[in-house]
């Protein structure tokens, strides 16, 4: 069975994958930085989504679970590639927002790379709350039934993040 | 507390130290967007490359090869012989009720342990942990207490003790 049951309506995983595929690429992107390197977490989504059709239990909405998947893949592969480099994770991040003026697929201003430097400062976890709420536009509830954090949890935690950037951008 | 000279009805409640912080909140987020007014973060992808990469997952995902039918009463009678076969064997070879214990543990279970741990460490820095643990007015339910913190002991005080043996 290729398909799973979203309020009573059948989506072929298909449908999923055209429905999804960009909102949970930019997803991905902020979280890993580099087109190619999204590119690789987004197939790997897919496939472990595709792999899992059956066990999705319904009680959570689908693009809820999609993220959930995303999340973990996005976590799972930056771990992957701190322990490949041998550096730590904020040289990592630095190293790649340097590459971000060079980087074809970047086109924003200086205050968005100030933006993205400041948010590669953040703590994994934190990056990604910050990443949920702000370019994402999800709910505080969604976020928290994604990554299995209290909402209260989540909001001290993004106002940390937006406090941190802010003074990291203006200390610059 | 100052809510409750204007809270006459005494209804409805806010968290402890809400309006202590809503300034210094509401301050920080008018910055934030007065640096940033526009939402964008700059990325951009290669020309076509929604429409390519559709078609590569879904090729990828394709069922390859004959759709096989298995008897399923076959399965689990099969499966259910091995597991009673490797069940008897694990008692034959290891015969020793072996306590576990804490010695015995790889440091690699306990890193993979630690790593699928939802750690406070991840959400904040230990900077803010400790400001959150001297002051949980930010918002009522988000209360760090010192046995918290020391259940998510860091992973390098471990993994030194166990060098150290």
């Amino acid at each position: 069975m290729n398909s799973i049951k979203d309020h009573n309506v059948s989506l072929k995983f298909e449908d999923l994958v055209s429905e999804y595929k960009e909102r949970l690429y930019w997803h991905i992107r902020r979280m890993v930085i580099s087109h190619e390197d999204a590119d690789d977490v987004l197939q790997n989504t897919f496939i472990k989504v595709f792999k899992n059709l059956n066990n999705f239990q319904g009680d959570s909405q689908v693009y809820t679970w999609l993220y959930r998947i995303a999340t973990n893949e996005s976590l799972t592969f930056i771990k992957k590639r701190n322990r490949t480099t041998h550096i730590s994770n904020e040289e990592l991040h630095e190293s790649l927002v340097t590459n971000l003026t060079s980087d074809p697929y970047f086109n924003g201003d200086d205050a968005q790379l100030k933006l993205q430097q400041a948010i590669d400062t953040l703590p994994t976890k934190q990056k990604q709350v910050f990443v949920m709420k702000y370019f994402d536009e999800l709910q505080y509830n969604e976020i928290s039934e994604i990554v299995g954090t209290s909402e209260g949890a989540l909001k001290a935690s993004y106002h940390h993040a937006v406090k941190k950037i802010t003074e990291y951008v203006t200390d610059i | 507390m100052k809510s409750d000279k204007e809270n006459k009805n005494q209804q409805f409640n806010v968290p402890q130290g809400y309006f202590e912080s809503f300034d210094e909140r509401l301050m920080t987020e008018l910055k934030f967007q007065q640096l940033f007014p526009n939402k964008s973060d700059g990325f951009t992808v290669p020309q076509d490359y929604f429409e390519q990469v559709e078609s590569t997952i879904i090729d990828q995902n394709k069922p390859q090869g004959k759709l096989i039918h298995y008897n399923f009463k076959t399965v689990i009678g099969t499966a259910a012989a091995i597991a009673a076969v490797l069940l008897m064997l694990f008692y034959v070879i290891n015969p020793i009720d072996k306590e576990m214990e804490f010695d015995s543990l790889s440091i690699t279970s306990l890193e993979s342990y630690f790593e699928d741990e939802d750690r406070l460490q991840d959400y904040f820095s230990n900077e803010e942990l400790s400001s959150i643990e001297d002051n949980t007015s930010i918002f009522d339910d988000q209360v760090v207490t010192e046995d918290v913190l020391y259940e998510y002991v860091d992973q390098d005080i471990i993994q030194n003790s166990l060098n150290d043996q």
